[in-house]
């Protein structure tokens, strides 16, 4: 699993690509711990090379989502492929964050 | 063609009922295809004839029972049940004054119909009142269930034993047997019996009963499932007001990719496929339903079909054989099957804090079940034994009429005016005409497996006789008793007792009558000694839990331990052994 987090001026872009597991997640959500608690840009995550995501997973991007409307900003997601954006769909998130 | 003595058809049969035995004792195989399978065998090798075979089909005995399950289907229909077991109990004002309370009505109830239906009527009741008179249930539902086994051997009618000896008691002699002539002896065993309880009361358990949390239903978990159009998707636990709930608390949150989160704290985020696990006060939890709009976890929704008002909960216990148990309710056809969900399990009293849909449950398990109002016991009774009645009694002239149909047909018979057979056809047609039991509910009357089991077991008995064994048997056991016939009836006694702790009375009463008949023809002693002793000794079965029927009913409610029935019922059925052979000799001389 690879993250990659590039903040510019006012957006952070998070890349994401492989298998966001249970363990991946913990990953991803200590290094997005941060952004979630208080983001200073808007946040877009580009979900082109994403090929599963776990409930963990599902998580920190509830968090990020939360922390981004808590602090005004917007949060995008880009590029999602059908399997993920399945997921999404039967957690009945896909509507949050404009999937459908 | 003889080996040791015995004959190769008698050797079949030996075979036959020792794979029987084994089949019952190891394995889950429901009773009747066990005893269906036994017949076959020993049909195919030629030890019973074809006429034979169907025998148990055709038998008195068994036709009888099937239409006392029709008039025992009005009584209950209308209500004379029900209404008997709530105005009798009283207010007792010590548990040896309730143990008899509840035991005689129990016996005489039992006395004149299946003990199963009479134990299953009282339970709720018994429930009740133990909780009123501040007594564990375990402390009388154990009485309970031993005076219906008690009571069972007082008349002829009162448990299919009996009329299995008496079936071949009328095959030896010719002669038929009335329906009181257990009577006299049985009561006094069943005196015996009652004085023993209260004598030895202290040994009966005080048990925690699961039944108890379901009252007061902080010992149970429920599982909620979260659909992915709701509108708490995304917020936290707290914020959606689904963690600390009136009455209960979510302890468990099992995600859509079976990931598992526990414990769980107020901030942990709503997903849609969430199987939200509640512990607390179930029909609290159930309350979500309506104001969470959560759905029962029994498969995944993507919008929620409200079903309310169109289902209720029900408890029933897991009962022996039944293909649930070692399994979990996922790795069975069970909510397909009735249409239910699974809600909460409870085992010895005691909570299982994980989600019921993990548990793999065990015999005796007592499950909180969301059904559609239909009646799904019928469906579910291979594996589940439903406490409360799904009809609904119909108090009324009707009750007074049932109870009128169901004297008429026990004095009709008493008095020999007409044969038992007849008094019971009559009687269940006249529960039919008169209404009392509505066509339609006759086949919901009729346990079939009860009648295929009965069937089978007056077969196996036809085979015993027949193939030689029960001679040799008697032979031996005449050989070890010195012919003496009083040691003799001793010894039949001990084994049916000891029999029926394992199998049903009326398999272990089939096996038994022709050795006991053929015992008294070589002596040359009154063979109804050895019927009446037989009665009573079949329907001892106090030590093992899967001795009756009925002990299985209770050990569930009552949050009994295996050995519990051990401790008491040793005792019982050394005391009811000797008192049965001291007073059957005096009341019927050998």
């Amino acid at each position: 699993m690879e993250i990659t987090i590039n903040q510019e001026d006012n957006l952070t872009l998070i890349t994401l690509a492989g298998r966001l597991d249970t363990v991946a997640a913990v990953d991803f959500a200590a290094r997005t711990e941060a952004l979630c608690a208080n983001p200073t840009t808007d946040i877009t995550v580009d979900c082109g090379k994403l090929e599963y995501i776990s409930s963990s997973g599902i998580r920190t991007f509830v968090a990020l989502l939360k922390g981004c409307k808590g602090a005004g900003k917007t949060m995008r997601m880009e590029n999602v492929e059908e399997s993920v954006r399945h997921v999404f769909l039967l957690t009945g998130l896909a509507r949050l964050f404009n999937l459908q | 063609m003889e080996f040791l003595g015995l004959s190769i058809y008698a050797w079949i049969t030996v075979v036959t009922v020792i794979a029987m035995f084994t089949l019952l004792l190891r394995t889950k195989l429901p009773v009747e295809i066990v005893f269906l399978g036994g017949i076959a065998v020993l049909y195919i090798t030629g030890v019973l004839s074809t006429e034979e075979a169907l025998s148990g089909f055709s038998s008195t005995s068994v036709v009888t029972v099937g239409a006392l399950f029709i008039v025992v289907g009005g009584l209950e229909h209308t209500g004379v049940l029900q209404w008997i077991v709530k105005n009798i109990l009283g207010t007792p004002k010590s548990y040896a004054k309730a143990i008899v309370r509840i035991m005689m009505p129990a016996a005489v109830l039992s006395a004149f119909m299946s003990n199963t239906t009479v134990v299953a009527l009282f339970i709720n009741v018994v429930k009740k009142w133990a909780k009123k008179l501040n007594f564990a249930p375990s402390q009388l539902l154990m009485p309970l269930t031993y005076a219906a086994c008690m009571g069972g051997a007082c008349t002829l009618i009162g448990s299919p034993a009996n009329l299995v000896i008496a079936n071949f008691y009328a095959d030896y002699t010719g002669e038929q047997v009335g329906i009181f002539a257990p009577t006299l002896p049985a009561l006094c065993t069943l005196f015996a019996g009652i004085l023993t309880l209260v004598v030895f009361r202290r040994l009966i358990p005080v048990r925690k009963a699961p039944e108890s949390s379901f009252e007061n239903s902080s010992e149970y978990t429920a599982e909620l499932l979260v659909p992915s159009d709701s509108q708490y998707v995304g917020m936290t636990a707290e914020e959606a007001g689904l963690y600390n709930i009136k009455g209960g608390r979510l302890i468990e949150i099992i995600r859509f990719d079976r990931e598992i989160v526990n414990p769980v704290g107020p901030d942990e985020f709503i997903l849609g496929g969430d199987r939200l696990v509640y512990s607390g006060d179930v029909s609290a939890i159930l309350e979500l339903k309506s104001t969470h709009g959560l759905a029962a976890a029994n498969h995944h929704v993507f919008s929620l079909q409200n079903e309310d008002g169109k289902r209720r909960l029900r408890t029933a216990i897991v009962c022996q054989g039944s293909p649930l148990i070692d399994h979990t309710v996922g790795q069975t056809d069970l909510e397909e099957q009735g249409g239910v969900t699974l809600v909460a399990v409870a085992r010895r009293g005691e909570r299982i804090n994980e989600s019921p849909r993990d548990i793999k449950l065990r015999m005796g398990d007592v499950v909180l079940l969301e059904t559609p109002k239909n009646d799904v016991t019928r469906t579910l009774s291979s594996s589940l034994t439903f406490f409360d009645s799904d009809d609904i009694p119909n108090i009324g002239p009707k009750t007074l009429l049932s109870s009128v149909i169901m004297l008429a047909m026990i004095l009709l018979s008493a008095f020999h005016i007409v044969p038992l057979l007849q008094s019971c056809f009559i009687a269940a047609l006249a529960m039919l005409l008169t209404k009392c039991l509505p066509v339609a509910q006759v086949d919901k009357c009729i346990n079939w497996n009860v009648l295929m089991v009965f069937a089978g077991s007056v077969s196996l008995g036809v085979a015993i006789d027949k193939s030689g064994l029960a001679v040799m048997i008697a032979n031996g056991l005449m050989e070890v008793c010195a012919g003496n016939p009083l040691l003799v009836l001793g010894g039949i006694c001990l084994l049916g007792t000891s029999l029926t702790e394992f199998i049903s009375n009326t398999a272990c009463s089939a096996m038994l009558a022709p050795i006991a008949f053929s015992s008294a023809a070589a002596m040359g002693v009154n063979p109804m000694t050895f019927c009446v002793a037989l009665m009573i000794a079949a329907s001892s079965s106090f030590a093992t839990p899967i001795g009756s029927p009925t002990h299985l009913l209770v050990y569930g409610p009552g949050g009994y331990r295996f050995s519990d029935f051990f401790r008491v019922g040793m005792l019982l059925d050394v005391a009811l052994l000797i008192v049965n052979i001291v007073v059957v000799t005096i009341f019927v001389p050998l």
